[in-house]
This record gives C-alpha cells, sequence and structure tokens, in this order.
C-alpha cells in the first residue's frame, strides 16, 4: 500500500469513528425510547452554534465556549426527551416509531430554519497551533490524529461504560428487555432520560472533533443525521457495537469513493453500497434480529 | 418450623389490566420460611396477582403489606428493593448477553449488589446447569435452562421472598424435577426464605409448599394447609381436575 492510499485509510477512519460517534447515540435512543431521533445531527450542529457564537461575539476562551456549546446540546437533548416526545411516549410499537419520526422530523426542519436564519454565519473551526507533522517522511495533519485519537477514546470508554458498569449494563438490558429489566429493579423513565443525555454529550463531542477536521456550519445538521442514519441501518439498528463497526466501515468506504469518483458521485456510491449491503443482510452487519 | 410471622399480607385486593378486571377482592398471607402455592386453572388471575402485588399492575383497591410495610402503588425497583422479587413464566431474559450477565443485573439493586458473590454461588450451586453455561447467550439456551435463569436472576436481587410464577410451564418432565430440586435446596440453605408459587401443575407445587389457596375467577375459593385440607378437598376435583 503506498503512502497516499494510506492516508485515505486514516481519513475514511477519522470520518468514521466522527459518524460512530454520532450514530451511537442514535441507536441508543432507539433502543431504549423505540424513537429514531431525527434531530439529532441538528441538536450537533446547535452546539457547535453556540461555541461559535460565544466565540466570536463574548471573547470566551475556547475551552470554554466548547464547554457551553455541548451543554447547550444536552440541553437540546434534555428539551426533546421531556418536552417533544411526551405525546410519543404514550403509544408503543410501530405507533410510537411512526409518530416519534414525524415530531422528531419536524423539530430538526424547526432548529435548522431557526439556526440558518438566526445564526448564518456561526461557522467553528478549530485549528490546532502545529498542523502538520512528519512520520517516516509521510505528513500527516494533526488534526487527523488529535481527532482520531480522540474520538477513538471516546467510543472506548463507551465501550467499557456499556460492558462494565451498573449503569451500561441497565441500558443494554432495557435495549434488550423491557419487562427484564423492570423486574431487576431498573426504572426505566429515569434511564431514557440519562441515553438522552448520554447521546447528547457524544454527538456533542463528536462536532467539536469535526471541527478540528472540517468546518461546521449551522446548515449541516440535517447531513450528520442522514450519515448517522445509514451506519445506524448498516449496523443493525439496535447493536452499538455493530453501529460502530459500520461507521468505521462507511467511514473508509466513503474516503476512497471520494478520491476515486469525487465528492458528489462519492453521496451516490455511498448510498448503493448501503443499499447492497442491507441486500445480503438485512439485519445490518452484526446480524441481531429485532 | 419456627413460626416467624407474616412477611406478605395482601388484603382485599382488585386489580386488572386496564379497564378488564381480572382479581376481585383477594385476600392471602405468606409468613417467613414458608412455601404458599396459589393452585388454579388458567385465566384464574394467578399471574394478574403476582403482577399486582410486584406494582406491575396497579391495583383499583385493597392493600399490600411486606415486612408490615404497605407497599401496593410503589413502582417496582422500590418493591425489588424492599426485598420482593418476582420469576414469570415468559422469563423476560436479556437474550443477546450470557448467563453470567444476566445473574449480575439479577444483582441491580444497592443491597443486592453487596451480597453479589455469596447469592451467585448460591445461584450456580442449586442450577449447575447454569455454572457450567455461564458464558452462554441466554437467548441460546434450552427452555428448561432459561427458565433457571429467570428465577436465578430473581433470586440474585437478595429478596427475603420469591415470586414463582408456574416454573414448570412447556417443560420436559425432566427439567421440572431439576427445577423443584434446586429451589428445595435453596429452602434447606437459606433460612426464613419464603416462596409464593403459583402454578398449574398441581403435583409438583403440593409436593413443595406447605400451604395452599385455590383461585378460579379472579377469587380465592379455597385455603388450606398443603398436606391435609388442600389435597384432599372437593375443590381439588372442582377447580383442578385431579
Amino acid at each position: 500500500m503506498d503512502a497516499s492510499s494510506l492516508l485515505f485509510v486514516l481519513d475514511g477512519l477519522v470520518l468514521g469513528t466522527i459518524l460512530s460517534l454520532i450514530a451511537v447515540g442514535l441507536t441508543m435512543i432507539y433502543g431504549l425510547a423505540g424513537v429514531l431521533n431525527l434531530s439529532h445531527g441538528e441538536i450537533l450542529v446547535t452546539g457547535t452554534v453556540a461555541s461559535s457564537i460565544l466565540l466570536q461575539y463574548t471573547g470566551l476562551p475556547l475551552p470554554l465556549s466548547l464547554a457551553a456549546g455541548v451543554l447547550v446540546t444536552i440541553g437540546a437533548g434534555v428539551f426533546i426527551e421531556k418536552v417533544i416526545l411526551r405525546p410519543v411516549y404514550a403509544l408503543e410499537g410501530d405507533e410510537r416509531v411512526l409518530l416519534g419520526l414525524y415530531i422528531t422530523l419536524a423539530f430538526s426542519i424547526l432548529l435548522h430554519g431557526i439556526l440558518l436564519t438566526t445564526f448564518p454565519t456561526a461557522y467553528l473551526t478549530i485549528n490546532l497551533p502545529t498542523p502538520t507533522i512528519d512520520l517516516n517522511g509521510i505528513r500527516l495533519r494533526t488534526a487527523q490524529i488529535f481527532a482520531g485519537g480522540f474520538s477513538s477514546l471516546f467510543l472506548v470508554i463507551l465501550f467499557f461504560f456499556l460492558k462494565r458498569s451498573w449503569t451500561g449494563m441497565a441500558i443494554r438490558s432495557l435495549t434488550q428487555n423491557e419487562v427484564g429489566a423492570l423486574l431487576v429493579g431498573v426504572n426505566v423513565r429515569r434511564y431514557r432520560l440519562l441515553v438522552f443525555v448520554l447521546g447528547s454529550l457524544l454527538v456533542a463531542l463528536a462536532g467539536i472533533i469535526r471541527s478540528v477536521v472540517a468546518t461546521v456550519g449551522p446548515e449541516n445538521g440535517f447531513e450528520f443525521t442522514i450519515l448517522a442514519l445509514l451506519v445506524c441501518v448498516v449496523g443493525g439498528v439496535r447493536s452499538v457495537y455493530g453501529t460502530i463497526v459500520a461507521g468505521l466501515m462507511l467511514g473508509v468506504v466513503y474516503s476512497f469513493l471520494v478520491y476515486l469518483i469525487g465528492t458528489y458521485l462519492a453521496y451516490v456510491a455511498l448510498l448503493a453500497v448501503v443499499m447492497v449491503t442491507l441486500l445480503v443482510r438485512p439485519y445490518g452487519i452484526v446480524g441481531e434480529k429485532l | 418450623m419456627r413460626k416467624l410471622g407474616s412477611l406478605l399480607r395482601v388484603q382485599d385486593l382488585s386489580s386488572g389490566y386496564g379497564e378488564i378486571q381480572t382479581l376481585w377482592g383477594v385476600s392471602l398471607n405468606v409468613d417467613a420460611g414458608e412455601v404458599v402455592a396459589v393452585l388454579g386453572p388458567n385465566g384464574a388471575g394467578k399471574t394478574t396477582l403476582l403482577k399486582t402485588i410486584m406494582g406491575m399492575l396497579k391495583p383499583y383497591s385493597g392493600a399490600v403489606f411486606f415486612n408490615s410495610k404497605r407497599i401496593d402503588g410503589q413502582p417496582t425497583e422500590k418493591i425489588v428493593a424492599e426485598g420482593v422479587s418476582l420469576s414469570l413464566a415468559e422469563k423476560e431474559l436479556f437474550p443477546q448477553m450470557t448467563v453470567r450477565e444476566n445473574l449480575l443485573l439479577g444483582a441491580f439493586n444497592k443491597r443486592a449488589r453487596k451480597k453479589l458473590e455469596e447469592n451467585m454461588e448460591l445461584v450456580l450451586d442449586i442450577f449447575p446447569r447454569l455454572r457450567e453455561r455461564q458464558n452462554q447467550k441466554a437467548g441460546t439456551m434450552s427452555g428448561g435452562e432459561q427458565q433457571m435463569l429467570a428465577i436465578g436472576r430473581a433470586l440474585m436481587a437478595d429478596a427475603k421472598l420469591l415470586l414463582l410464577d408456574e416454573p414448570s410451564t412447556g417443560l420436559a418432565p425432566i427439567m421440572v424435577k431439576a427445577i423443584y430440586n434446586g429451589l428445595k435446596r435453596l429452602m434447606e440453605v437459606k433460612q426464613g426464605f419464603s416462596i409464593l408459587l403459583v402454578e398449574q401443575r398441581v403435583k409438583d407445587a403440593t409436593e413443595f409448599a406447605q400451604k395452599g389457596y385455590i383461585m378460579a375467577n379472579g377469587r380465592i375459593v379455597f385455603e388450606g394447609d398443603i398436606a391435609g385440607d388442600v389435597r384432599s378437598s372437593e375443590f381439588m376435583h372442582k377447580y383442578l381436575g385431579v
């Protein structure tokens, strides 16, 4: 493998880990609340817009602005769970999924409109002090290493959190059997809120990491939602681990497609890849039936 | 057996699913250290009774006392924390998790976490099958093994009272025997532990329990000691066909 294709793999992995961070929240929320949250990408952008506004107009230092952005995103997630989705929880099964789609789509369009008209120039880009380093003759962007390193770190922490901690085990138990979770004493409502907070935190971190390697603008929300949805579906809708693997896979595939056929066609080709994957493995690559 | 006093007292309990009432003024009592069987045909309201005690269904009227404390209307996780735990006939396991993880989750409440190792050893002791299959996914096990796991998970909650819903449903006789042997061993090892057992299989239940109630159409129609009253009663014939 030559140096340039190695760089594309790295590029893809970085994009993949970011997509995984976004999609994992979507997967967990779907597993616990039975709602496919179509405003998930929009709340990422809400956070980056907030950070960008604070940086531009208040002169707040970068770390504090970013922390404030994370809090805004978490606030938006809690708002969705506590207020927007209230009527949805009165329903069960397919009806809940459908109403959840409508309501979160509507909320996403509303947020999109507000952000775009009120803060059209609230772009967030974070520049690292040293732009590149040399590694055995290969010039690497520090931003890539930083972004890949941190998002992998967060995914690893998430993995162990879900596998080892009581809270993580309770979250997994709820996605597998709600009655069983109730029997062992898990409070369904409290964990539903918690998973929205956790998903929002992860999507906010993804936004920050993304703004290290690229620019995140107020119009990008829907794109993140779509990409995350693709990752979820390919990963198997309720499997967190499947989601992470699918994120990495689609990230690498997408990067190579951009390299081979250009940005525009890459999207189309990516959708084709997803379609073929689902034709072969209808329940996602991990293959757990619901 | 030494009398330890009333552990669970159900008073005039009425309950059901939404508008459909299936339980009409049921009263019963379980003493500490006692195994009590509730027998009755399908649809008699036995499972409704257990789910109502457990806080999964809201009672229309009546009261439930556990350890002299009123627990009806409390959320399920509070009732688990008080020391009651339920194993349902449907098992309700976590299919993608291993046997060990399922058991660990049984000890989710704070009190049980402190006695996790001790209870794990007890469960693996009374159901040796589970010890062999600790790392197998729960969803890939046989019906009988899943039933053992469901009971084991309920025991991990470090409860004083186990509500046991039809542990023999749909199982081969040899598995039913293994389960009841495990339960008998449990009662030998754990002093003061109580079980409220709901069953359709009269023979197994009456061999295990000391006291029995017979339910039909959502009401208690008979109560008495298993050894004398229940086995010889005309109700056995009338309601259970034996």
